[in-house]
């Protein structure tokens, strides 16, 4: 059904300037802190002692009881610590802080990907520990759950329909051949029927696109925000991966090469020099805005995009693949929020079709076990129904509560009060 | 939002003052002051941060004040605007939390007290101005064609007459041209829905074409959905964002009940427009509707969910 009403809302594009100017490495930071998870989120035990270097790209840490490799340093440096720390999006992690320098690693050599059967394409990525830039889930993983299924088609999504993020663009302009290999080798893995990639731009830069990835498909996703990233003759249900995940697995799969970076869309009206930077995993918050420049001082610094993401009160926080775009964004004058009066906007943004002021009033009304008739674990939390609120509410924070909360929110007054 | 049907409002008035004098305004700016009046000392006694502010009791005192007659004493969209707030919207909580729309029981109530003075209309043609002050017994007055079709004779009143509001009624009701010109505005600034007023007419004139009760040449589609309030209640009573489904499965059911009530209401009511009680009675279906449409609509989906956990 939602298929042909068209829900969504409509969103300002504040791309500019990031996503027409190139990618910037960002030099190695004094200090880099490497969160000690697999990419499923199990801890990892450190694996040199304290004040060894370790090269770029090797082992950095191995799982509980395995040895295995799961973590590798991303960039060149001296272990010198091993600190626990609270992520917002990993939670309570230890992270091995290494002490930056100059120096490579060994350059790996090439090898052939055409005859990778998808138990190698599975094991590269688990040891390569590449995490799905989408929802920051492990990409192998991923892929297997998909693996006799029924049929589906993968798509690499770099449609980006949020207002500032333009990383996969940039990657997709920096890498194309790189990402259609990466997709290809995910779709033969993961057993889907075909493989395109879905940009939002057009004209001019979508066949510059096409040129750079022969052979794939572009689909270019248009209209309302939150679009879906499918061919417009597409019959079969669509499973997106990300741009940069796709991008990472071939590198894994052709040169061994584990995940050690990301690229980060840095902008926000705070930021001097708002850019895509290619950022080495564990480099902090702080350390990236700063070599992007602040303009202003930031009221808000939010990691992830202007829809989506939260809002973080300290900067120092590792960045880590699934982290797409960080904004610092200086004070707006908020609107004065009111009650809700039920006028139903949300209801027609939402394009999964639910009521979302009828879940919140629920859940303020603790009205708990009338919720699960609402549906409300089909949120994907676009934001959509907050943004055309006239009132001012966060209704989709309110519906991601009653989403995550299912079974146990059935807590009500007098419950387990044995005082 | 409210702001739109404020400014919606403010074309009918202007049509209304044109034709009948300054007293149309002085008794909608009497029905929005009581409002106004009556919902702060609401909020004041509960201490409460007055609401007045979000301007959706303008809009309720507004409203009434559109649906009384130009003739009407001034104390008769003062009752109705307080029976509106004081009865209707704060007791259930104030903004937001009203079942049912306040300007239509307001109205309501006015009909069911004061039905003479309710539908006493002057003729639009032959009194300009209306006295401000003073006595009203030589306003010259008229029946309007509702109630001419009500009791059985024959409408004078050609299409073109209805479409220019050539005719008597309310205060906001008559001139169709600016009702529809006011609802597009509506529309297009998403403070109402097209959804709701399109099926709700739809319906109006479906009724009134399986079952006319005009007599002699006149159209029964054009009469009906022209006089009374029928259209003035479509697009300002039905679409109260508080009391309208949201749903939009919810908001065709909403209109089409709507209009099909509205109509059972003018043949077998007592009053000649019930508009009103129709509005008040959809207000209390509309939750179950917009429950049960979208059920209707993700039947499966529950039903799955309900397996699996």
């Amino acid at each position: 059904m939602s298929k042909f009403t068209k829900r969504g809302v409509f969103l300002p594009s504040l791309k500019e300037p990031a996503a027409s100017r190139p990618i910037a490495d960002m030099p190695v930071p004094a200090q880099v802190f490497v969160p000690l998870v697999t990419a499923a989120g199990a801890p990892c035990r450190p694996a040199a002692g304290i004040y060894e270097t370790v090269l770029r790209g090797e082992p950095l840490g191995f799982p509980e009881g395995d040895d295995v490799p799961a973590v590798f340093a991303p960039v060149t440096g001296v272990l010198s610590d091993v600190r626990e720390m609270t992520h917002p999006l990993l939670g309570d992690i230890s992270c091995a802080v290494l002490d930056g320098m100059a120096g490579e690693g060994e350059t790996p050599r090439k090898r052939e990907t055409a005859a990778l059967t998808a138990e190698e394409i599975f094991a590269a990525a688990r040891a390569a520990g590449i995490v799905d830039e989408l929802d920051g889930s492990p990409l192998a993983d991923k892929l297997e759950s998909w693996v006799d299924t029924d049929p589906y088609l993968l798509g690499a999504d770099g449609t980006e329909q949020e207002p500032y993020g333009s990383s996969a663009w940039a990657v997709l302009r920096a890498a194309a051949a790189e990402v259609s290999e990466g997709l290809g080798l995910a779709a033969r893995a993961a057993g889907a029927i075909d493989c395109h990639i879905a940009v939002k731009q057009r004209g001019r830069q979508r066949r510059a696109l096409a040129e750079s990835a022969p052979g794939r498909l572009i689909c270019t996703a248009r209209g309302k925000y939150p679009a879906v990233p499918e061919p417009r003759s597409a019959v079969l249900p669509v499973r997106t991966v990300g741009v940069q995940a796709c991008r990472a697995l071939y590198r894994a799969c052709a040169y061994g090469e584990p995940q050690s970076g990301c690229v980060v869309t840095v902008s926000g009206d705070a930021v001097a020099n708002p850019q895509n930077v290619r950022v080495p995993t564990g480099t902090l918050v702080k350390d990236l805005l700063h070599f992007c420049g602040l303009s202003a001082d930031p009221a808000y610094v939010i990691l992830g995009d202007a829809m989506t993401g939260v809002a973080i009160a300290q900067t120092d926080i590792a960045v880590v693949p699934g982290i797409a775009c960080i904004l610092a964004l200086t004070v707006r004058p908020q609107p004065k929020t009111r009650a809700c009066v039920g006028c139903g906007r949300c209801v027609r943004a939402c394009h999964a079709d639910l009521l979302p002021f009828e879940i919140m009033r629920r859940l303020d009304n603790m009205q708990y076990e009338r919720l699960s008739g609402l549906l409300p674990e089909d949120c994907d939390g676009c934001g959509a129904c907050s943004y055309v609120c006239p009132a001012g509410l966060d209704v989709t924070a309110k519906v991601l509560e009653a989403r995550d909360a299912r079974g146990t929110i059935f807590l009500k007054w007098g419950d387990g009060d044995d005082l | 939002m409210c702001l739109d049907v404020l400014i919606a409002l403010l074309p009918l008035l202007l049509f209304s003052a044109v034709r009948y004098g300054m007293r149309p305004a002085v008794l909608v700016l009497a029905g929005m002051l009581t409002a106004a009046a009556c919902e702060t000392a609401c909020c004041l006694m509960m201490k409460r941060v007055p609401t007045v502010t979000d301007g959706s009791a303008l809009v309720t005192g507004g409203i009434v004040g559109m649906l009384v007659p130009p003739m009407a004493p001034y104390w008769l969209p003062v009752v109705g605007a307080a029976f509106a707030i004081l009865v209707v919207k704060m007791p259930m909580g104030g903004s937001g939390r009203n079942l049912f729309n306040p300007a239509a029981a307001g109205a309501a109530v006015l009909t069911l007290c004061f039905s003479g003075t309710m539908f006493r209309y002057p003729d639009p043609g032959q009194n300009i101005p209306l006295p401000l002050t003073g006595s009203l017994a030589q306003v010259i007055t008229e029946s309007s064609p509702t109630a001419q079709m009500m009791s059985g004779g024959e409408t004078l009143y050609s299409p073109i007459m209805l479409f220019l509001g050539d005719f008597p009624g309310p205060v906001g009701a008559t001139a169709i041209a600016v009702l529809a010109a006011c609802a597009l505005y509506l529309f297009t600034r998403r403070s109402a829905s097209p959804l709701i007023t399109l099926s709700y007419l739809a319906a109006c004139a479906g009724m009134a074409t399986l079952f006319p009760r005009v007599t002699g040449t006149g159209n029964s589609v054009l009469l009906e959905l022209c006089s009374g309030y029928l259209l003035f209640a479509g697009v300002f009573l039905l679409n109260d964002p508080v009391t309208a489904p949201r749903h939009w499965l919810g908001r065709l059911f909403y209109g089409l009940l709507a209009g099909v009530l509205v109509m059972l209401l003018r043949y077998y009511g007592r009053f000649e427009e019930g508009a009103c009680f129709a509005v008040l009675l959809m207000n209390a279906f509309s939750p179950v509707i917009d429950r049960m449409s979208w059920y209707l609509l993700h039947f499966h989906r529950i039903r799955k969910g309900a397996r699996s956990g």
